[in-house]
C-alpha cells in the first residue's frame, strides 16, 4: 500500500511539472499581465524576440513543423529553406517506399536489374532521411543559437543606450528600489 | 518647498531626455562602428533612421552634433557595404546639416562612396554643399542628388522627400518632383527612370512644361502616360 501511495505521488508530481508545459522551471500566472517600462523606439519584433524563449516543447513543435524555431527567432529565410528540404526529402522518401511497395505488389521482386534498382533506392531513402534528420538537427541548434544572438543584440543596444544617457531617475533600467512582494506556489 | 525642488529636477530630467537622445545615439554608433560588429551594426540602423528622420523636421536650427550623427550613420553603411545608404547619407549631412568642422571627413567619405557606387553619369552632382541657400533649395538639391542612386532603400526615402516637401512647404512641387510623380503613377521601375530623365534639369530646378517632357520620352512611355492621364 506504501508502496503505491509513494508511486502515485510520483507520477502526481511528474504529470504536474509536464502538466502545462514541458519545461521544469517554475512560470507565474501572472506573467501575461506585467507590463514593463519599455524603451520608447523598441519595435514589436524586438519585444516579442525578448519575449520568446527556447523551450523544449520547441523541439517538439519543429519535427512536426519543419523550420519552427528559425521562425520563432524570426529568421524567414531560413526558416522557409529548412521547411523546403525538410518537405522534399520527405516526399523522396515516401515515393522511395512507394516504389518499393509497388515492386513487392506487382511480382517483379524476379527481374535481373532488381538488386542495383533496390540498392540505389535505399542509397536516395537513407539521403533522404540524412538530410531530414540533419534539417531538423539544424533548426533546433542553429534556431537556439539565432534567437539568443537577437535577443543579446536587443540587450545590449537598449542597455548601453540606457547607460550612455544622464537620465538614470526616469530610466528604470538603472533605478534601484526596494520592492516587498509575497508569492505563493501551489 | 523641497517637493518642488524634486518635481522641477524630475520635469527637467524629463524634457532633458529629448536632447540627450541624439547623443546617446552618436555615443552608440561610434561604440558600434569601432567594434565593426556586422550585426550590431544592422540591428542598430532601425532607430538611427528614426533619429534621422526626426531630425529632418528640425532642420532649421541644428548644431554640429547632428552633422556629426549623419557621419557616424554613413560610417555604419559603409561597414555594411551598403554604399548607396552611405552616399544618401553624406548627402543628407552636406546639404542639410553641413558643418564647416567636419568638412575633410565629409569630402573623404563622399569621394570614397561615390566611386564604389558607379555613379560615373552625374559627376557633377558629387560636391553639392548646403552652403547658404534656403531650405526648400537644400531638399530640392537633395533630391536632385540622391534620385540618381539606384537603390531600393535610397528610392522610398527619395519618394518620401517628396511628402515632406509638400506638408513642409506648403507649395508647388520643384521640376524633378514633379517627373518622379509622373512617372511613379504611370508605373516606371526607378531604373528606368534614371535613364529617362535629364539630370541638369533636377540639379538647375527647371520650370516644369508639361507638353516639353512629353516630346522627350520615348513613343512607349508617352503612350503609357496618355493612357493613364487619368490618374495624373
Amino acid at each position: 500500500m506504501k508502496k503505491f501511495a509513494f508511486f502515485s505521488i510520483l507520477i502526481l508530481l511528474i504529470l504536474k511539472s509536464y502538466a502545462q508545459d514541458i519545461d521544469f522551471y517554475h512560470k507565474n500566472q501572472n506573467d501575461n499581465f506585467s507590463f514593463q517600462n519599455l524603451p520608447n523606439d523598441m519595435s514589436f519584433e524586438e519585444y516579442d524576440l525578448l519575449a520568446s524563449n527556447f523551450r523544449m516543447q520547441d523541439m517538439i513543435f519543429s519535427a512536426i513543423v519543419p523550420g519552427y524555431v528559425h521562425f520563432k527567432a524570426k529568421d524567414k529565410i531560413t526558416a522557409y529553406s529548412i521547411l523546403a528540404v525538410q518537405t522534399v526529402s520527405a516526399a523522396t522518401f515516401a515515393y522511395q517506399a512507394y516504389w518499393i511497395n509497388s515492386q513487392v505488389d506487382s511480382f517483379k521482386l524476379f527481374q535481373p536489374n532488381l538488386q542495383d534498382d533496390l540498392k540505389t533506392n535505399s542509397f536516395i531513402m537513407g539521403t533522404a532521411l540524412f538530410s531530414m534528420g540533419s534539417a531538423y538537427l539544424f533548426d533546433v541548434i542553429h534556431g537556439k543559437y539565432r534567437l539568443l544572438k537577437k535577443q543579446n543584440a536587443i540587450r545590449y543596444k537598449y542597455s548601453m543606450k540606457a547607460s550612455f544617457s544622464s537620465n538614470y531617475f526616469l530610466n528604470q533600467a538603472n533605478y534601484l528600489s526596494y520592492n516587498f512582494s509575497l508569492k505563493f506556489y501551489f | 518647498m523641497k517637493k518642488i525642488q524634486i518635481i522641477t529636477l524630475l520635469l527637467f530630467l524629463g524634457f532633458s531626455s529629448n536632447s540627450q537622445n541624439l547623443d546617446v545615439e552618436i555615443r552608440y554608433l561610434d561604440l558600434i562602428n569601432t567594434q565593426q560588429d556586422k550585426y550590431l551594426i544592422k540591428d542598430n540602423l532601425r532607430n538611427a533612421e528614426l533619429v534621422a528622420d526626426s531630425l529632418l523636421w528640425k532642420i532649421e536650427n541644428y548644431n554640429d552634433s547632428v552633422s556629426l550623427f549623419f557621419i557616424k550613420l554613413a560610417e555604419s553603411y559603409r561597414i555594411l557595404k551598403n554604399y548607396e545608404m552611405a552616399l544618401y547619407t553624406i548627402n543628407r549631412q552636406r546639404i542639410l546639416f553641413w558643418s564647416d568642422s567636419l568638412e575633410k571627413l565629409s569630402t573623404f567619405y563622399l569621394t570614397d562612396t561615390y566611386h564604389k557606387c558607379n555613379l560615373n553619369n552625374v559627376k557633377q552632382f558629387s560636391y553639392v554643399k548646403g552652403v547658404n541657400i534656403s531650405i526648400e533649395e537644400k531638399i530640392i538639391k537633395l533630391f536632385a542628388t540622391s534620385f540618381f542612386i539606384n537603390s531600393k532603400e535610397v528610392n522610398i526615402r527619395v519618394e518620401n522627400l517628396i511628402i515632406f516637401y509638400e506638408q513642409y512647404f506648403n507649395k508647388d512641387l520643384p521640376y524633378g518632383m514633379i517627373v518622379c510623380r509622373v512617372l511613379n503613377s504611370v508605373g516606371i521601375s526607378h531604373k528606368k527612370q534614371i535613364r529617362l530623365v535629364n539630370p541638369k534639369h533636377f540639379i538647375d530646378n527647371k520650370a516644369f512644361d508639361s507638353q516639353e517632357f512629353i516630346n522627350n520620352l520615348p513613343p512607349r512611355i508617352t503612350k503609357k502616360v496618355f493612357k493613364n492621364s487619368h490618374i495624373i
